[in-house]
């Protein structure tokens, strides 16, 4: 058995626990800039990412964004999830389908197209000047935190639909049909049967996202006009422009302690709520 | 160039993409990067120029590879090169930087070292660089075109960036400056970069983020530039404040070059800055014939690009012999209209067309890089008292995240 679980053994402790480790290591030493080290322990490069306030704006802004774009493809994504599971029985593989291939659209291009859709000469504008409601194009759409919002959905929500979809799909039918035979309305089994069943894809769906989307900088870069820079940013001027390694350790670590943290919390809080 | 666009801007968010996938590795591997940091730390420049010919005269470059890092477009990919690498019968392998940093990088902790012959580096880097042994000493006479050169890159004012203390560490193939572009079928040309603050260009223009072309502009906005970058914390505070009111006028900070191109081209900006005249050529693609690029009266940011053969390379000849090449006025010209940047060798402008010619000040060269547009230095490290190049980059993002 340990023989055949080896492989995965080695992935997981070379791709992930090793450099992990080394990240930490690497947090506590002295950095002299452009990639030189000094080998002394230090905390200093996180008192330093701490208590910098500039950090602390651009962390708030990343995670503000990173909890708004889960919640609101949970939100959108459950119902979705739900319909495609118990009411599509014969198109459910058919609606999945066309849920991962709205994933086959290269990410670039999905964020350009937002430009065609929010943009002066775009649909939008275009319609609204056609129907007579603006005399000249509204420059409010792009560049804003709603278009990061919107675009981030818009990449996001099939990833979330196909985690609740796997969720809900592992539920016995025999639980629903004994929850009928009992005398339990259809709200009665969504929220005793169903909900309860889906809320390790539902913590799963939201941490996800919120990882992924804390780490992306491309999408705020492009389409959040004044407010693009996030903490990906940071951490890159920290390794490149810096060449700080230890700078950019620390904050990389501190943003994982956030994702650990925010999992626990929604997870505790689910587990809260099902009792 | 310190931070090239690149046309068409889909293109340079891959290599967004890729730089922070590099991140990522250099972050997974860390204990390659702590061995690299050891190493580096303790090697330094050669003692003479490198790779000296064989003997007999031109060494036998056939069935060799150049190995390429640095900025996309940089290895040339014109007729005149082409052809020379197909006679040579040599190879080239190229890797491409997204941030003139990944070359810091590199060939510090990132493990470049003896992995390339050929890379660039940017003027105003040439102390720090030196300094860590990146570029090898080079042999003058290994290049004979350069003395097809403007003098201002081989004995002026721009020379001093590559030849320093009487060793040549780099031959500067390529420059450009940088002041704002903008929509000239829409408005007149910025005189001052002020103008942008007007009411009529609210939320009309996009700042570029880029934070060593928004100091010197912004230097030469409150006449305190210096070639030398030598700026206390207070001058940066207030040069960092005046692109704090730019900000607040501005629609958008724009991720890159070629984003410029696409946002004046669909309208969706009316001016940006820091600019690049190249920014014209990418919204040209678009369909926009329109798009100018103007130096305002207090002047531009002014970069230079040179080749450099880094520290313990393989196959330097190679690179020498590629490097000759690119002088060649037919590479030369060749090169302008591809980078949409400035030849360095006057006898390039009879072979290039009246567009390429015509966007930068060739008649004017002298003057320009010693007065009105000098190239400055990247403080990598300066004396106490100054801000250097990580308080600038520091203070940039104070203005962003405003």
């Amino acid at each position: 058995m340990l023989l055949l679980a080896g492989p995965a053994l080695l992935v997981i402790g070379g791709a992930l626990l090793i450099p992990l480790l080394l990240l930490l290591l690497q947090s506590f030493v002295v950095s002299l800039g452009y990639g030189q080290l000094r080998y002394s322990f230090t905390l200093a490069n996180y008192s330093s990412a701490l208590s910098d306030p500039v950090y602390r704006t651009i962390a708030v802004r990343t995670f503000a964004m990173a909890a708004a774009t889960a919640s609101v493809c949970l939100i959108l994504g459950y119902p979705a999830a739900f319909f495609i599971t118990f009411r599509l029985k014969r198109a459910r593989n058919l609606a999945l389908f066309l849920v991962v291939a709205s994933l086959f659209t290269s990410y670039l291009v999905r964020l350009y197209a937002w430009y065609t859709i929010f943009g002066q000469k775009g649909v939008i504008n275009t319609a609204l000047k056609a129907v007579g409601l603006i005399d000249s194009p509204v420059s409010f759409l792009l560049f804003s935190k709603w278009a990061v919002l919107i675009a981030f959905v818009n990449v996001f929500l099939p990833f979330t639909i196909l985690i609740l979809a796997s969720s809900m799909q592992s539920i016995p039918d025999d639980l629903l049909e004994n929850g009928r035979d009992l005398g339990a309305s259809a709200f009665q089994s969504f929220t005793k049967v169903v909900l309860p069943l889906t809320t390790p894809g539902l913590v799963s769906a939201f941490a996800y996202i919120f990882v992924l989307t804390s780490g992306d900088y491309i999408t705020p870069a492009l389409l959040g006009g004044k407010q693009g820079t996030t903490l990906a940013t940071i951490i890159t001027d920290q390794f490149v422009a810096f060449g700080n390694q230890p700078g950019g350790a620390a904050i990389s670590f501190l943003m994982m302690v956030v994702f650990v943290t925010v999992y626990v919390a929604v997870a505790q809080s689910q587990r809260y709520k099902g009792r | 160039m310190r931070k090239r666009p690149e046309a068409p801007s889909i293109r340079f968010t891959r290599r967004e993409l890729l730089r922070h996938a590099g991140v990522a590795a250099l972050a997974v591997g860390g204990l390659p990067a702590l061995l690299d940091a050891c190493s580096s730390s303790n090697s330094g420049g050669s003692t003479g120029p490198t790779g000296g010919p064989s003997a007999g005269g031109t060494p036998d470059i056939s069935g060799t590879t150049l190995d390429f890092y640095s900025w996309q477009g940089y290895d040339l990919p014109v007729k005149p090169i082409k052809e020379w690498l197909t006679s040579n019968d040599v190879s080239l392998k190229a890797s491409y930087i997204a941030t003139h940093d990944d070359i810091t990088a590199k060939f510090t902790t990132g493990g470049g070292r003896g992995n390339y012959n050929l890379s660039t580096y940017e003027a105003g880097w040439a102390p720090l660089y030196i300094q860590l042994g990146i570029p090898e000493e080079l042999d003058l006479s290994r290049v004979p075109n350069f003395q097809k050169a403007y003098d201002i890159f081989k004995t002026g004012e721009a020379a001093k960036w590559f030849n320093v203390d009487g060793k040549q560490y780099a031959f500067p193939f390529t420059w450009g400056i940088q002041g704002i572009n903008y929509q000239s079928d829409v408005i007149d040309a910025p005189a001052s970069y002020r103008d942008l603050l007007k009411p009529e260009f609210k939320d009309k223009f996009g700042i570029t983020d880029d934070p060593v072309s928004t100091v010197v502009i912004g230097a030469h906005v409150l006449g305190i530039f210096k070639a030398d970058s030598l700026y206390t914390p207070d001058q940066i505070a207030q040069i960092m404040d005046f692109w704090k009111q730019m900000k607040a006028n501005a629609r958008l900070i724009m991720p890159s070059y070629g984003n410029m191109g696409d946002l004046l081209a669909s309208g969706e900006i009316v001016a940006g800055t820091p600019g690049w005249a190249a920014v014209n050529s990418f919204a040209a693609d678009k369909g926009d014939d329109a798009v100018k690029h103007t130096v305002p009266e207090e002047g531009s940011a002014t970069f230079c690009d040179a080749y450099m053969i880094p520290a313990e390379a393989q196959n330097a000849d190679t690179a020498y012999a590629f490097i000759d090449e690119v002088f060649t006025p037919e590479a030369q010209a060749a090169e302008a209209a591809y980078l949409v940047q400035a030849a360095v060798v006057p006898d390039a402008l009879p072979l290039m067309d009246e567009a390429t010619r015509a966007l930068y000040p060739y008649d004017d060269i002298e003057s320009l890089l010693t007065t009105s547009a000098p190239l400055e230095a990247i403080p990598a490290q300066t004396p106490s008292g100054f801000a250097n190049y990580q308080d600038w980059v520091k203070a940039w993002e104070g203005v962003k995240a405003a």
